[in-house]
């Protein structure tokens, strides 16, 4: 019997393509048929952002960065429908382009009480599909609390920069890697997959791992 | 003389290991670079 496979994946809470690619992940992981050990990562899209930044992603993405309103239309029209196959009904008028970095102070704040993955869930729905803000720490606490965080000690972490090294050590380590884009999966620490890819990538790269460690046990160890 | 080859100080890795890119991967699969040459 062998050790459940770890998953690392960085991943930004404004990412469209974190969320679709969450859900193609997870269906790829249902289609292998193993437990996976999911530990996610922090990567800042958008360290620039004031947090209460009084614009939509369109004006984000046009007047910050430069790309045409009719591109990014076109742009956020296609993620959107691509959300939608997957089940994610994505309302681009309601998002609150902000900063997200308390939103990774809390997701390491969620994993140290091991809620890492409801966090997550949470935030991202919060964000593309409910409207809700992910840059402020009381709205952010909020959310905490709705998945049974203590909120007054989500609200003290946040206000004292608690896990604010471990974002940024992920950062570093996401640049160590190369990662220029996310989501990024690394299985097993060695293999990686840039993109929402479809799930039957996911549930080879999986199998293809479970295979190379049953090549290298131990007749004993197979028979244990 | 005898030359100690897996002293696991000596030997201990100092950066991450590289990350091997799976072949079947999909490039023009959706992700986010923060408004740059990926779009969003």
């Amino acid at each position: 019997m062998s050790e459940t496979i770890k998953v690392d994946i960085w991943s930004d809470v404004q990412c469209p393509w974190c969320y679709i690619g969450k859900r193609k992940f997870e269906a790829g992981v249902a289609a292998f048929g193993d437990e996976v050990e999911v530990e996610y990562h922090s990567f800042e899209l958008a360290p620039d952002t004031p947090v209460d930044f009084a614009g939509s992603p369109i004006d984000y993405l046009s007047e910050r960065k430069g790309i045409p309103v009719p591109q990014v239309l076109e742009m956020l029209e296609r993620v959107t429908g691509i959300a939608e196959s997957v089940g994610l009904h994505y309302d681009y008028d309601s998002v609150h382009q902000t900063n997200t970095i308390k939103a990774h102070e809390l997701l390491h704040y969620a994993k140290a009480h091991g809620l890492q993955l409801q966090m997550k869930e949470s935030l991202l729905k919060a964000y593309f599909v409910d409207g809700g803000h992910v840059g402020r720490i009381e709205d952010l606490a909020d959310l905490a609390a709705a998945i049974g965080l203590d909120r007054a000690d989500v609200v003290r972490s946040l206000t004292e920069n608690e896990y604010l090294a471990a974002v940024k050590a992920d950062v570093a380590q996401a640049t160590e890697y190369g990662i220029q884009g996310v989501p990024f999966f690394v299985i097993d620490g060695k293999y990686g997959i840039s993109g929402a890819q479809d799930p039957d990538t996911f549930a080879q790269a999986l199998r293809q791992v479970r295979g190379e460690r049953a090549a290298t046990l131990t007749p004993e160890e197979t028979t244990a | 003389m005898s030359l100690n080859t897996t002293d696991p100080v000596t030997e201990a890795p100092t950066t991450p290991r590289p990350i091997i890119q799976l072949l079947e991967q999909d490039d023009t699969a959706g992700g986010c670079c923060g408004g740059g040459s990926c779009g969003i």
